[in-house]
């Protein structure tokens, strides 16, 4: 802390102009009345010396702020604390409801698989379908238990990054999506020489598995579904990209939604839960990365990123 | 012949009635007994009856009343004449520290608990077949 008097402003006179030459006239004589003037100048960047009681109140002034600002501090530190606790709390709560909801669900799936196997003669048709809802029912809801979990698992995990092929990534994910029996229609291009990317393979594999999965689902109704894995320079940096002729959407109005929990943009008709691109998201951002995405409603989709 | 069991400490009704069945209909020369509470299983594991007729494996449940899973884990390794029962540690939670402790105090495998009844009737004896091969 600084403290400073105000500036006191002091107009000095002199008899005459210390720094003035010595006047002269016509026949080099001096002159006195001209060397001789009255000078006066203003004295700048002096003030009053400090007194003793002035320095007492600003000691005391000084202390009182520092308490005040030590208090804001405390406060704002335990605020911080409850917040991290509440959040940790959610996080437990998230992953152990998830848990626990595990439990009836797998009694009324294993029930009503039991009336499906051995009682299913005794239904009539209403009856028939009505079990076979539950049991569809259950397994909807398993899945988003899963998403959920995951969720709450990539939100709490440490990076732990490496260099590796995005390509062999893609690839594999391909394979384990079923991409060949599943939507044979689907042409699938990956650029040649995909550049590496230095990251956390288990959550960028988690990425490419969900903009994968939403490229191939969202483009399955089309004649010639295409899909194109790539990479591409924007402001020196390299993004690589999963593009689709899918259905698309309206960008300037649900680029935000996209991303948000369980925010989903098309019904039924689509599987899905609503947690893939937040999972995308959190991750690209645990990445200190950029998640970009295009998009044109009946055209298709792009979503771009770019890791750290 | 002496009977072949298996023990299961569990305390969920309907995953007990669901393991039955399926022992029932896939594994029928195999019967299932079950304990739902940890103090209750201690006891029966320093019964004679235990003695006499041990399990042919056993699952344990880790989140059970009283006693947990994983405590009880602890006993039976206690005992060399036990030593040999393959034991499968059933959970909920996919917890990393569970499960290495799991495996620390002498578990022969972990499964989270499946999601249906149907990984559940493939998981089950699927497991079992695995140890009795394994034991021989």
């Amino acid at each position: 802390m600084l403290w400073f008097k105000p500036e006191k402003l002091e107009t000095v006179t002199w008899a005459g102009n210390p720094e003035k030459p010595v006047a002269l006239d016509y026949n080099q004589r001096l002159s006195p009345r001209k060397s001789f003037e009255k000078w006066s100048v203003l004295q700048h960047a002096q003030a009053e010396p400090w007194e003793d009681y002035e320095l007492a109140a600003a000691k005391a002034l000084k202390q009182d702020i520092s308490e005040i600002i030590l208090e804001k501090y405390e406060e704002v530190k335990s605020l911080n604390n409850r917040l991290q606790i509440a959040y940790e709390d959610l996080e437990t709560f998230s992953y152990s409801v998830a848990h626990d909801l595990r439990a009836p669900l797998r009694g009324i799936d294993g029930f009503a698989q039991i009336i499906k196997e051995d009682y299913y003669d005794a239904l009539d048709d209403f009856g028939k379908s009505s079990v076979q809802t539950i049991i569809y029912s259950a397994d909807r809801m398993n899945r988003l238990i899963d998403d959920i979990l995951e969720f709450s698992r990539v939100s709490k995990a440490d990076l732990s990054r490496s260099r590796f092929s995005l390509e062999t990534v893609t690839r594999d994910t391909l394979k384990f999506l079923n991409v060949a029996q599943e939507y044979p229609k689907t042409e699938i291009r990956i650029q040649d020489s995909l550049p590496e990317v230095y990251g956390d393979q288990n959550m960028i594999t988690q990425v490419m598995q969900n903009l994968l999965t939403n490229a191939l689902k969202y483009s399955a109704h089309k004649d010639q579904p295409l899909l194109e894995v790539g990479s591409e320079k924007i402001k020196g940096k390299t993004y690589f990209y999963i593009q689709d002729n899918g259905i698309g959407f309206d960008k300037k109005r649900h680029q935000k939604r996209i991303f948000k929990l369980f925010s989903r943009l098309v019904g039924k008709e689509y599987e899905g839960s609503g947690v893939g691109l937040t999972i995308v998201k959190r991750i690209i951002k645990k990445h200190n990365g950029k998640l970009k995405v295009r998009s044109t409603p009946g055209q298709g989709s792009t979503f771009l990123f770019t890791l750290e | 012949m002496k009977s072949r069991y298996v023990l299961a400490v569990e305390d969920n009704e309907d995953d007990i009635t669901l393991m039955k069945r399926i022992f029932q209909k896939q594994m029928p020369d195999y019967t299932i007994r079950y304990i739902s509470d940890g103090e209750e299983a201690l006891d029966y594991l320093k019964s004679k009856q235990f003695k006499e007729e041990l399990p042919r494996l056993i699952l344990l449940d880790i989140k059970i009343p009283k006693v947990n899973g994983l405590e009880l884990l602890r006993s039976i390794r206690k005992y060399e004449e036990y030593k040999s029962i393959p034991v499968v540690m059933l959970s909920s939670s996919d917890r990393d520290d569970e499960i290495q402790l799991s495996y620390h105090l002498g578990a022969n495998s972990y499964i989270e608990k499946p999601k249906s009844f149907t990984e559940l009737s493939k998981a089950l004896p699927a497991m079992i077949d695995y140890w009795i091969v394994y034991n021989r």
